[in-house]
């Protein structure tokens, strides 16, 4: 077990990378902290934001990944052009499998952020108040979307333009996800009609008690479950595509039927206090929470 | 009536002895009188049994309503059952090979605590290849967590790493309801 210090204030949000080589953390002292996980040193310190950062998410690189597949001499090429320009991180975005980082912040805007020179590529500054949660689409990295406190989900694209804006929340949308997928599936071969509904939900929980699920091709809210006794914290989707899993701060863990629309199970109690956050892994039957009892729970799946 | 000859001479048999199982003399009076008007079944041996056979008979329905109630119960608790399961067969199969019966939904009690936070856990993350969980918390620190429980083949990259991930016993707590 180790423990990575060097935040002098709270960290908020935690995120690996698609490759699982590196870890991003950000915090109330302003900074976001590339780690790299194999040694546990901090490789970068990235300052720029004004005000506290809620959310960090790497952000895949589409292009990056078909390199990768095309044939050797093209890769070769490839990886003798980034080592040669000297790459102040310490980090390849090759094997991290992605060049962005994105960053969410108090101060109203989402900044881009290139993981090689650790530059602020871009600001986005649609929100007019705390950004609070951010996700990325894993598997093509082709989407990104923000919200927070002004009840707006704004989505955008590869281009880095706006594509939608998701309005129906009542209160502050504390969490976003996408659904929960193998990062850098090249595969697209086994592609059938259900993952590409799937691929397209949008989950969001919200300060007004409901997870909203929306669908981002036809910017629609598809389903709103309400079903928590207090803010909802954290959403995932599933990797079946069949399941919301929430917590809340009514200190339960909800598991939320798309088809049927309504709450499946209660994990009443599953925490002393308020559940800050969940994540699960792709395959790996784990679901992980975190809470304000300074404890993280594992949960079996099955 | 609907009855065929032979239910018909089951039913006369039947009444005759449950008449004739009644001490008061009017009912073997009637016992008689059923017996001479229908031969065949006074002839017709019953089988030796404890309860009579048209008592038996007589609670036969609200047994067996009380049967069919449970059956259809049942079967309506199993079809909920069932939707889900066609639902989810098809892409369960393709998460982790776990067949068609697991749905990979958490459940109670909680497998294990992970305590050493000084403050508030803010998020977590699973890593997306090997048995690993990171806690960012309130108290500046991030905590990295392997899942010893849970016995999985790890990727050989993992073991060949730091000591920091191998089976380093984690004081994990049993969970307390």
């Amino acid at each position: 077990m180790r423990t990575l210090k060097g935040h002098t204030n709270t960290v908020n949000s935690v995120t690996f990378s698609p490759t699982g080589t590196h870890l991003a953390s950000c915090s109330t002292d302003l900074s976001i902290k590339l780690w790299d996980f194999k040694t546990y040193a901090c490789l970068r310190t990235l300052r720029g934001h004004d005000h506290t950062i809620s959310s960090v998410r790497f952000w895949p690189k589409p292009d990056l990944l078909q390199t990768n597949n095309n044939g050797s001499s093209n890769n070769g090429n490839n990886n003798n052009a980034t080592t040669s320009s000297a790459s102040s991180t310490g980090m390849d975005a090759a094997t991290a499998g992605c060049a962005h980082l994105l960053s969410a912040s108090r101060d109203c805007t989402v900044k881009l952020w290139d993981v090689e020179t650790g530059f602020c590529d871009a600001t986005f500054t649609d929100h007019t108040d705390w950004v609070r949660c951010l996700a990325v689409r894993q598997s093509d990295g082709g989407l990104f979307a923000s919200a927070g406190n002004d009840t707006v989900i704004q989505v955008y694209d590869t281009t880095r333009t706006r594509v939608m804006e998701l309005r129906g929340h009542e209160h502050v949308v504390e969490t976003l996800a996408f659904v929960t997928e193998e990062p850098l599936k090249t595969n697209a071969a086994r592609e059938t009609q259900h993952t590409k509904t799937i691929r397209d939900y949008l989950a969001s929980g919200s300060r007004d008690r409901t997870v909203r699920l929306w669908k981002v091709s036809e910017s629609s809210c598809i389903a709103v479950l309400k079903a928590h006794e207090n803010w909802v914290r954290s959403v995932v989707i599933h990797p079946s595509g069949n399941y919301i899993i929430s917590s809340a701060d009514d200190k339960s863990i909800r598991v939320f039927d798309i088809k049927a629309q309504r709450c499946l199970r209660t994990l009443d109690q599953a925490h002393n206090h308020f559940i800050t956050s969940l994540d699960m892994h792709h395959t790996l039957p784990i679901l992980v929470s975190g809470s304000v009892d300074h404890t993280v729970r594992c949960w079996l799946l099955d | 009536m609907v009855l065929t000859d032979r239910q018909r001479v089951d039913l006369h048999a039947g009444i005759i002895e449950y008449l004739r199982s009644r001490p008061d003399p009017a009912f073997q009076e009637a016992a008689n009188a059923i017996a001479s008007a229908d031969p065949d079944a006074a002839a017709k041996k019953t089988a030796e049994s404890k309860t009579p056979l048209l008592e038996k008979k007589w609670t036969a329905i609200p047994r067996l309503q009380k049967k069919v109630l449970e059956l259809e119960r049942i079967a309506a608790q199993n079809l909920k059952i069932h939707a889900h399961r066609a639902g989810t067969g098809g892409a369960s199969g393709a998460a982790g090979g776990a067949g068609g019966a697991r749905r990979m939904l958490p459940r109670l009690p909680c497998q294990h605590t992970l305590q050493g936070h000084a403050s508030v856990v803010t998020s977590v993350a699973v890593h997306p290849v090997f048995t690993v969980a990171v806690s960012g918390s309130e108290d500046g620190t991030i905590k990295v967590r392997s899942f010893s429980w849970l016995y999985l083949p790890q990727s050989p990259r993992c073991s060949t790493r730091s000591h920091t991930l191998s089976c380093h016993l984690l004081p994990l707590t049993t969970p307390t309801n």
